[in-house]
């Protein structure tokens, strides 16, 4: 069964269904009001090829998973919406305002038990046991004791079910004002809002996150979100997807933090432990195009360790267990041509998303305007704590979480149409929060003096493939791809310390990466060791202030690739890095006169990453 | 019809209630009253499979029920009618009566009823949508807006070379999507689309943006100046800031409208259901 927003598609069938979980099929009821999916009129005139781009937030809970209603988070996707669009919304007792809103927005609640967390702690279900000690651990003021709460809410993450808060009745109503929340908030041309939910399967074993946020095109849904209760194996997601796709319910699956991953976000074999087959592959390819790149819990590029000749690579870690080549994307993507070789298929050729993961309903990825975004877990009132306290979930202070991350997409207007094409052909780049603009064009021959003129991008779409294609097959006579890059700053952020392509390849059975730096601020020189003098730091930690008087507010760069060899695959994606301005947590700091810990960086120098270009013998 | 204007429609409400009584009053009718007949037939089949695998696909699950094997279908039916069975023996030892989950859910589904019912009849007159926009209007009321496309050229191009660019853009009368080769690259965008101050403020710095606002649109002109150089501009369309525009907007605020009271309406119905008892405390925990 499909929930429809469309006239006369099973309409009253699924509201019949709430009641009784029965199920009908013959579409009933119609109505004369149409749905607003296609642009208002507007006086607005794109010119070929011009895209605009669009900041979004692919990944937010609300009140209705159960973590984020156990952490006392009340905010519901209503109230998600309404922050997104820049109007002020209430978090833990506080009014938060965006200084600016975001273009679009997915709320993902975890599909398990989804809704009936906040139930229980709103007296709406009363679970089984001893009432006292349920009403002594709801009215827990974060600590201990809401780690003992988190404990009974979290099985569902486990694939574990619980009286009382597995009720799929209850979930259902729940899922339908999840949907009813974004057709009410969606406004074609102005603001976009996609129905979603996460699929978090968690394994009790090692903790391993196996998580993915299912987003859909709309206007039709499934009747049920899935959920690890359902099955802990990914390609029963994969079928569910593939079956409403079937039906013309289209969707993608976006999975997210594997630095939590144990080595699983990029494996070499199938859930079942067994070699990945070239369906398993292609099915993930197809189901999967994109992937998150950095959130709250820390950024999944890659680590020092993993990329000892990245200068870059020490940017908001946090601990990684297992596999660490199946735990970050850059090497994942290594892994991916790997599998080509053997299989035919890549399994991993995704683009690029940011999003914030945050628990509290409101997208704040701003550093000076981040109220923290766990509930009660992260809750500012207790700055100290927050500063200065390991963390259980961390292992170092909360402190070191970040107020990361959003997506840009590049698309024809801000509908839902269009964005979503945007996500599928991968047109997309990932930001650590603030706005950095960043477009990236691959060709063969010259791409000199591409970038100039007014109508650049025009003729750069003509040249080339934009981030997140692949490269048209080579003229014998071309030498190395080239690659046009433009980047300009988030005028309320940091100026632009440069832009690098990281560049991946396979040679001789191995895997291999070197970053170039393209385009630099002016007047600083090449050291001896051959890399850029640094751009600087104008960073006072002790006020939580930076000064725009280093880097560029726009960066253009053009680069050919010198050491191309056509016979093996390679990928190419930009990086634009910003200069250092200080952490959220150093804003706080200030505010709250208690120093950081040894170990909290005071600033942070954030980036974008462009979806990868990829080239295929 | 989108999935908020089906929720409120009030004939689903009636027949979602309808439809609980339905069921209600049909789990009892299987049989006579002894209960002692148990009798499956395949829609029996088909809710009693979509429930144990907590997927409702009708379809699916009944083309799945046609190739069943017959001992497969067999034990359905013994699966079936063991549930129902045992369903009737609870309800036979009053097990609702005692268990907290089941008082809960019928408590739920009691104010479900109770609440949609209230606000099954509820609809707004003109006159009470005007009045709740006129009461609520600053939640309506609108950003000034601007749609427009530049020239953009950088801060050391002489004033002469400015406005030899800026009267060809005349004279040619260059469309919003060929003005691109007349200028340089801009770092942020060449076209606005419904933009506010903000948003134009943030690219082009505060002066230029008011510059912006007044613009009659329609025709190039300028320059106008930002902080990144010179900027020859086409408005295609600019809207002061204003009250929403009752007529362009009035089916958002009559929903807006509805939901409110019926939220109300439930709020009442419900307060009207606890008049009808007398609710006495005990051991002084009422004062």
């Amino acid at each position: 069964m499909t929930i429809s927003s469309n006239p006369g598609r099973a309409g009253l069938c699924s509201i019949a269904a709430l009641a009784l979980l029965a199920s009908c099929t013959q579409p009933v009821g119609d109505s004369a009001e149409a749905a607003p999916v296609t642009p208002q009129a507007s006086a607005y005139v794109p010119a070929a090829g011009d895209r605009q781009v669009y900041f979004g937030d692919l990944h937010l809970h609300t009140s209705f998973s159960l973590d984020a209603a156990a952490a006392k988070t009340e905010t519901t996707p209503e109230d998600a919406y309404r922050f997104a669009r820049g109007e002020p919304v209430s978090y833990l007792g506080r009014t938060h305002r965006r200084h600016v809103p975001l273009d679009f927005l997915a709320v993902t609640d975890h599909a398990e038990f989804l809704g009936n967390v906040r139930r229980a702690m709103n007296g709406e279900i009363t679970l089984p046991g001893d009432q006292q000690e349920w009403q002594r651990l709801y009215s827990h003021q974060g600590g201990a004791t809401m780690f003992e709460l988190f404990g009974y809410a979290a099985s569902g993450l486990f694939g574990e079910s619980r009286p009382g808060l597995n009720d799929p009745a209850l979930s259902r109503d729940t899922w339908l004002q999840t949907i009813a929340a974004a057709e009410r908030y969606n406004e074609p041309g102005r603001f976009t809002t996609f129905v979603a939910f996460e699929y978090s399967p968690t394994f009790r074993a090692n903790s391993a996150h196996l998580h993915r946020n299912v987003i859909f095109r709309g206007p039709d849904y499934p009747a049920m979100p899935f959920s690890a209760l359902d099955s802990m194996d990914h390609r029963d997601l994969w079928a569910y997807a593939e079956n409403h796709r079937a039906r013309g319910v289209e969707s993608l699956m976006i999975p997210h933090n594997a630095n939590l991953s144990v080595g699983g976000a990029f494996p070499f074999t199938d859930p079942s432990s067994e070699p990945m087959s070239a369906d398993y592959a292609a099915r993930r390819a197809r189901n999967e195009p994109l992937v998150e790149i950095t959130q709250i819990k820390g950024t999944s590029e890659t680590r020092p360790e993993l990329s000892p000749q990245d200068e870059f690579a020490d940017f908001e870690l946090i601990g990684s267990e297992g596999d660490m080549d199946g735990n970050y994307v850059r090497p994942g993507l290594q892994r991916g041509m790997q599998i080509a070789e053997m299989l035919g298929v890549n399994p991993f050729e995704q683009g690029f998303v940011g999003a914030t993961d945050y628990h509290s309903g409101i997208s704040a990825t701003e550093e000076d305007n981040y109220p923290g975004g766990l509930g009660m877990s992260d809750d500012q009132r207790n700055a100290a704590a927050i500063l200065t306290e390991l963390s259980p979930v961390i292992g170092s202070p909360l402190a070191n979480l970040s107020a990361s991350g959003l997506t840009g997409v590049w698309a024809e207007s801000n509908t839902r149409e269009a964005i979503f094409a945007a996500f599928q052909r991968r047109e997309t780049f990932a930001t650590s929060g603030p706005r950095i603009r960043v477009r990236l064009f691959a060709g063969w021959g010259e791409a000199d003096g591409l970038a100039e003129g007014g109508d650049w991008a025009e003729r750069a779409y003509r040249w080339g493939v934009p981030m997140g294609g692949t490269l048209a097959p080579r003229r014998a006579d071309a030498g190395g791809p080239s690659f046009v890059v433009q980047a300009a700053r988030d005028p309320r952020s940091g100026n632009l310390d440069r832009v690098q392509i990281v560049k991946l390849w396979r040679e001789d059975g191995r895997s291999f990466e070197r970053i170039y730096d393209v385009a630099w601020s002016p007047g600083r020189r090449r050291m001896p060791d051959g890399r850029l003098e640094p751009v600087g730091n104008t960073v006072d930690a002790s006020r939580a202030t930076y000064t725009n008087t280093i880097g560029a507010a726009e960066l253009v760069g053009t680069w050919q690739d010198p050491d191309f060899d056509p016979g093996q695959q390679a990928i190419y994606y930009a990086r634009v890095i910003e200069i250092p301005t200080p952490r959220w947590a150093t804003y706080l700091s200030v505010a709250a006169g208690v120093p950081l810990s040894e170990g909290t960086p005071a600033w942070l120098q954030e980036r974008a990453w462009t979806s990868p270009v990829y080239y295929r013998p | 019809m989108t999935i908020r204007s089906w929720l409120k429609e009030p004939l689903v409400h009636f027949l979602l209630a309808g439809g609980v009584i339905f069921l209600a009053l049909s789990a009892f009718d299987h049989g006579p009253d002894t209960g002692r007949t148990i009798t499956v037939s395949q829609d029996d089949l088909l809710v009693f499979m979509q429930g144990r695998a907590q997927v409702y696909d009708e379809e699916t699950f009944a083309a799945m029920l046609a190739e069943m094997p017959p001992e497969e279908r067999e034990r359905l039916v013994t699966e079936t009618a063991t549930q129902e069975a045992l369903y009737r023996e609870a309800e036979a030892l009053g097990l609702a009566q005692s268990d907290p989950l089941i008082r809960q859910r019928l408590v739920q589904q009691m104010r479900l009823l109770l609440m949609e019912e209230a606000a099954a009849d509820i609809d707004v007159s003109d006159a009470e949508v005007r009045a709740y926009f006129d009461a609520n209007g600053e939640r309506y009321a609108a950003d000034p807006r601007v749609t427009f496309t530049h020239v953009f050229l950088p801060p050391a191009t002489g004033t002469a070379q400015v406005e030899q660019v800026l009267t060809r853009l005349q004279t040619d009368d260059v469309a919003p999507g060929e003005a691109g080769q007349y200028g340089a690259r801009f770092l942020y965008q060449a076209n606005y689309a419904d933009a506010n101050p903000a948003l134009v403020e943030s690219h082009f710095g505060s002066e230029f943006a008011q510059a912006l606002f007044d613009l009659e649109p329609g025709t190039w002109q300028g320059p106008l100046r930002s902080e990144h150089g010179w900027h020859l501009v086409l408005p295609l369309s600019v809207e002061g800031a204003s009250e929403a525009d009752f007529a362009a907007i009035e089916e958002r605020v009559r929903a807006d409208a509805l939901a409110d009271k019926r939220s109300a309406a439930g709020q009442a119905a419900l307060d009207r259901l606890l008049d009808r008892f007398t609710v006495e405390t005990e051991g002084g925990i009422g004062s």
